[in-house]
């Protein structure tokens, strides 16, 4: 059976059971659910400029907590609905990011890696010392939210909808001409330019989207958890998101949704046992590496296939 | 006159590669740059294509200045390049390093909500056809012959429509039927579609047989030009670079 047979019978199925969930599992299932959600958004952000730009960008969580603060610091501070301050998130993120990114673009590989890393900590200290606007390593606590939202169940729907809605804009970005063009200057950004690509203008755009929907993670968790801390923006926080699309795979579009699913699971499976996780995680992303270097996803889909299926 | 450099120089820590270099080309001709290794080819190659800034010296396309803009500016001038290292986008198929060089130099990759799989199909069709690669279409380009990247190369420089082709050394590496049909290939590519091509080569067959005029270097300065015919009888040539080898 080929591989986009597999695809089109398991999307329909998955999604009928994704809707049923709620009913049948017990409400802590369906937090780390929404968890698993959350994460799946913030990977594929992140891939987006990791697998398909081949932009590192070590500063992930930086934007992350940017949209979740957005979001909590508009509710709060300015009393904003929610409905509008969750899309203010990932806008007000987008034009953050773009003096970041004009910045960041301008160098390649790891100086770009350490240029995001540094930005995104930049954020996290300013977040962390600024005790009477972000409450500093109290954060905010107690957003209250929407009566329609207050529930966990009514959420998982709504961070569910939310996440298909990304992840389909997302997919789209990728099979289109924009995202032919990241995709060129990633596997050759010289002969890119050659062919009457702006190499730097594609890699600031894709830094800005990959963004704006790491901010739509970040705002979604804000909306879900009710608080927000520092911690969102530190770089512990990226590296979570990095393990979550390696582990995944880069190299396809839902590798990092697999991959979530995967480290949430993981996570508190183990987490019952042992206080010892982020050993067992380090373990495995190395026995991943190692083994599946294209990611769970990516192993799989090339035994289904047979032979190698690259960047679709 | 389509293109024109003057007085072009570059040196590296006090070594000068490229010295006071001068020359025009005419629309529709196919000319060559030879020289021994070290010459200063493929710098000069870099200093009129963007990818390195002269120190001195300017270069003319159509009338306008050119040497101090970038890669893809100069590919929307219509000019294109292949490269002496084979320069193709690895993970994409044959069909797409043709496609996305189309759909960018028509101006159409800012679109990010279209699916581009079948856009250009035509286009892109008759380009690996002329190069007689459909066959080859759906194959990685990274898992591709040598001798194939290489036509894949010169084949994504065509996607720009471009009016003048740089060529850096197009047959380098390939066995004598890959090379003699490359050959072929480009004289027919420059008539069909009235580019002007300059090629830098080392295969001096190919030179000859492909050239109108023929340009040497040596030690960074330009030493003679002329047609083929020229260049054989040429005795200063024939001393620094040629030697018994024509």
């Amino acid at each position: 059976m080929g591989i986009d047979k597999v695809k089109k019978i398991s999307y329909p199925i998955l999604l009928a059971l994704l809707l049923v969930l709620p009913h049948f599992v017990a409400e802590g299932w369906i937090s780390i659910i929404i968890e698993m959600f959350v994460l799946a958004i913030a990977a594929t952000a992140a891939n987006l400029m990791a697998g398909y730009s081949g932009m590192v960008s070590f500063g992930v969580a930086g934007f992350y907590g940017a949209g979740a603060y957005i979001t909590a610091l508009l509710i709060t501070k300015a009393g904003v609905p929610f409905e509008i301050s969750f899309f203010a998130g990932p806008v007000g993120t987008a034009i953050l990011s773009l003096p970041f990114g004009w910045f960041c673009v301008r160098r390649s590989a790891v100086y770009f890696s350490m240029l995001s890393l540094a930005f995104a900590q930049l954020m996290h200290l300013i977040v962390f010392t600024w005790y009477s606007f972000t409450g500093g390593d109290n954060g905010i606590v107690g957003i209250p939210m929407p009566a329609l939202l207050g529930s966990t169940f009514s959420y998982y729907y709504f961070a569910l909808a939310v996440m298909i809605v990304c992840l389909a804009l997302m997919w789209i970005l990728i099979n289109s001409p924009f995202g032919k063009a990241i995709q060129a200057l990633r596997d050759n950004p010289e002969r890119a330019g050659f062919v009457g690509i702006d190499v730097r203008k594609y890699q600031l755009a894709i830094f800005v989207v990959g963004n704006f929907f790491l901010a739509a993670a970040g705002s979604l968790f804000c909306g879900f958890n009710q608080n927000v801390f520092a911690e969102y923006m530190h770089w512990v926080k990226t590296f979570d998101i990095t393990a979550v699309y390696l582990l995944g795979g880069i190299f396809s579009f839902l590798g990092p949704t697999v991959g979530a699913a995967i480290y949430i699971f993981l996570n508190k499976i183990i987490i019952r046992y042992t206080e010892y996780w982020p050993i067992t995680l380090g373990a495995t992303i190395v026995l991943i590496t190692l083994f599946m270097p294209d990611g769970v996803v990516g192993f799989i889909s090339k035994k289904i296939s047979g032979k190698g299926r690259e960047s679709k | 006159m389509i293109f024109e450099v003057r007085n072009l120089m570059k040196s590296f820590g006090g070594i000068s590669a490229v010295h006071e270099v001068n020359f025009n080309l005419k629309e529709g001709e196919i000319s060559s740059i030879i020289g021994p290794n070290g010459a200063g080819k493929t710098t000069l190659f870099n200093l009129i294509t963007g990818k390195l800034k002269p120190d001195h010296g300017e270069v003319f396309f159509k009338g306008i200045e050119i040497s101090q803009i970038k890669p893809h500016q100069l590919c929307n001038k219509k000019i294109g390049r292949s490269f002496q290292i084979t320069n193709v986008f690895p993970k994409f198929t044959a069909y797409e390093n043709i496609q996305v060089a189309i759909l960018s130099t028509r101006n159409r990759c800012k679109n990010p909500f279209r699916r581009s799989e079948s856009m250009f199909k035509e286009d892109t069709i008759l380009i690996l056809e002329s190069l007689g690669m459909l066959n080859k279409k759906d194959i990685q380009a990274g898992y591709l012959a040598h001798g194939d990247q290489k036509l894949l190369d010169i084949g994504v420089a065509l996607a720009g429509q471009p009016e003048l082709l740089f060529l850096d050394e197009p047959t380098a590496g390939m066995s004598p039927q890959e090379t003699r049909a490359t050959t072929e290939l480009v004289k027919k590519l420059a008539e069909e579609r009235n580019l002007t091509v300059l090629l830098i080569e080392h295969d001096m067959n190919v030179v000859f047989s492909i050239s109108q005029i023929i340009r040497v270097m040596h030690q960074g300065k330009l030493i003679a030009e002329g047609t083929p015919e020229e260049i054989r009888g040429n005795d200063h040539v024939q001393r620094v670079y040629l030697g018994d080898r024509v």
